[in-house]
């Protein structure tokens, strides 16, 4: 059985011989050390996803969403597709990159005003599957030749739109431009919605991941009920393509659910979620127990565990999933949200063998209670990553 | 309603055009732009920080506040300087070396300023020296850093490890925020207090310049 027909089986709750692993990685060291990136050289898109898809399969990784391209980040891929797709004026914008992350700095507008005379189009359907389908086949195909599920991936409406238009002009036109605020999510709902049709169409995989941050690790960033009557129709729009052609629909926000779960898990009908941050902020015991059926990815805790933990840690933490959760299925595991530079590969690379290791089915309760029993005895733990909802 | 209720309710409602026009009411009727700052402005500000604690302001309805709020200041400052009003303390903030990200830290900077103090804004991505340098020029009595990311964070500790080996640790009390953060990582690194959120960020600070 190959990863694919494994991930099939396992997202419809089919019977499969172990656990999986998921995860997304932008980790400098990982990349280096075991796929063999050099910094400094150019590399072709088609060289970088090879490179990465030896690093995940040297690590024992079994399903990604991101393909990391030190040199280039995601956020500058963003500026590039509203000019291409909506429209916008290609000059001054400028994206800072920094840490790991990049910011767009520089916009053309800055102002409500300035939105107003910069204000994307609605995408069209035929631009965007023209673009994406071959991209989203190339990806697939050579991630498949090394074994590797690579999942499609959008960005949730609200999202884009505060990244178009920045947060705080955005959190202003929530009141003072309602109109404006609606219509940039229209087009960032529309493209994403666009982009969803064409990896149901195209895409080997059967599941795919919207990327929506309305949380922060202690709460909501925007009221639920403002979520639920902008957001939730055009998630709508994503996941429904998607869904028709009987693919699985995955949900992200960083933070804390909390409130929000009801309406994506019960209201939009999503099938699982990914990330689930620790640190305070969600259990993701709690959740399986509340929500049974959805599937859940993660979540060894990568703001604590994963880069300040010993092996042992991060082995202690996986097993506790393995144990609680494996044996009823519909768990993917991996980080609680991405491997970072400050992961030591040596914590990635055990969190990934110990799902290998412990992760067949059948779970073999007491020999991951014992291990982790023995753990504690040889007194080998020293950090535990905290659990809330 | 009196012009100090109004100039409440407007910041409440996060209605600039209202705020600044029942500033400029109030002044215009005698109020003292004391009485304006404090029962007004910052009132209000601590009634939109009970709210954001409560779940019922979210992060859009803090900020449109804060920006009503600020846009009367501007209007205000020169009434306060002439008056001889003191603020509520100075405080240098920014984003730790290496992160870009800036809204929580505008928003700590906002409501920190709602709440009476004088706030200087660093931006993101501030160098130990950076930091150091402001502390030199600006005598705050606290320091507030924010860092979004797991792998910034550690930029903490050496913006700290700086202060401490320049002498300037002494003088400043510190106060950390963002997403990774914990007070675990404040008591770990020696910082004097950690914030969950903006409104907690005024409670903290009072507290740490009441303790200057």
């Amino acid at each position: 059985m190959n990863n694919l027909e494994r991930f099939t089986k396992a997202i419809d709750w089919k019977p499969v011989d172990r656990i999986m692993t998921y995860d997304f990685t932008d980790s400098g060291p990982l990349l280096e050390q075991l796929g063999g990136y050099k910094q400094g050289h150019s590399y072709s898109w088609a060289e970088i996803i090879e490179m990465n898809a030896l690093a995940w399969k040297n690590a024992g990784l079994d399903v990604t969403r991101f393909v990391y391209d030190p040199a280039s980040h995601w956020m500058g891929t963003k500026i590039v597709n509203w000019i291409r797709f909506f429209g916008v004026n290609p000059d001054n914008w400028q994206v800072d990159q920094a840490g790991g992350t990049a910011w767009i700095s520089k916009r053309p507008f800055s102002d409500l005003k300035g939105l107003e005379k910069h204000m994307p189009q609605l995408p069209k359907l035929e631009d965007v599957r023209e673009w994406f389908a071959p991209a989203i086949r190339e990806t697939q195909e050579i991630l498949a030749e090394h074994d590797i599920v690579y999942i499609g991936a959008v960005e949730g409406p609200i999202t884009d739109a505060y990244s178009y238009m920045g947060m705080e002009l955005f959190c202003s036109a929530i009141y003072e431009a309602p109109e404006l605020a609606a219509h940039v999510m229209d087009c960032c709902g529309k493209f994403s919605a666009y982009v969803a049709q064409t990896y149901a169409e195209v895409g080997q995989v059967p599941l795919l991941f919207m990327g929506e941050d309305v949380a922060t690790t202690t709460g909501p960033i925007f009221q639920p009920a403002w979520v639920r009557k902008e957001g939730l129709p055009r998630w709508r729009w994503i996941a429904d393509p998607i869904h028709k052609a009987g693919k699985k629909f995955l949900f992200h926000t960083d933070g804390r659910y909390g409130s929000f779960l009801p309406i994506i898990l019960e209201e939009l009908g999503a099938d699982g979620l990914n990330p689930i941050e620790r640190n305070g902020c969600n259990d993701i015991f709690a959740i399986r127990q509340a929500y049974p059926h959805k599937l859940l990815f993660g979540n060894v805790c990568c703001a604590q565990t994963l880069p300040y933990g010993t092996p042992y840690d991060v082995e202690d933490e996986t097993l506790e999933l393995i144990e609680k959760i494996g044996p009823q299925g519909g768990i993917f595991i991996g980080s609680s949200s991405e491997v970072h530079d400050l992961v030591p590969v040596v914590n990635t690379v055990t969190m990934y063998r110990t799902v290998h290791e412990y992760g067949q089915y059948p779970i073999d309760i007491d020999r991951i209670r014992a291990r982790r029993a023995a753990l504690r005895r040889k007194g080998q733990l020293r950090l535990r990553a905290g659990c809330a909802m | 309603m009196s012009e100090i209720e109004a100039i409440y309710r407007a910041v409440v409602e996060g209605n600039a055009a209202a705020t600044k026009a029942a500033v400029t009411a109030a002044l215009s009727a005698g109020v003292s732009a004391e009485a304006v700052l404090k029962d007004g402005l910052i009132a209000a500000m601590g009634e939109v920080g009970r709210l954001f604690e409560t779940n019922e302001y979210f992060v859009p309805e803090m900020l449109v506040s804060a920006r009503a709020m600020q846009s009367a200041l501007t209007l205000l400052k020169p009434h306060l300087t002439e008056a001889g009003v003191a603020s509520a303390g100075k405080v240098v903030i920014g984003t730790v070396k290496g992160d870009l990200h800036d809204i929580g830290k505008n928003l700590v900077a906002m409501m920190l300023e709602g709440a009476g103090f004088e706030v200087i804004d660093l931006g993101t991505d501030v160098s130990p020296d950076k930091f150091l340098a402001a502390i030199e020029r600006h005598q705050p009595q606290l320091m507030a850093m924010s860092a979004l990311l797991t792998t910034t964070m550690p930029a903490m500790a050496t913006t700290l490890e700086a202060l401490q080996q320049a002498g300037a640790r002494s003088r400043v009390k510190v106060m950390i925020g963002g997403a990774p953060v914990t007070d675990e990582y404040a008591r770990k690194i020696g910082a004097d207090g950690y914030a969950r959120d903006a409104a907690s960020a005024v409670r903290l600070a009072r507290s740490l310049a009441e303790a200057h």
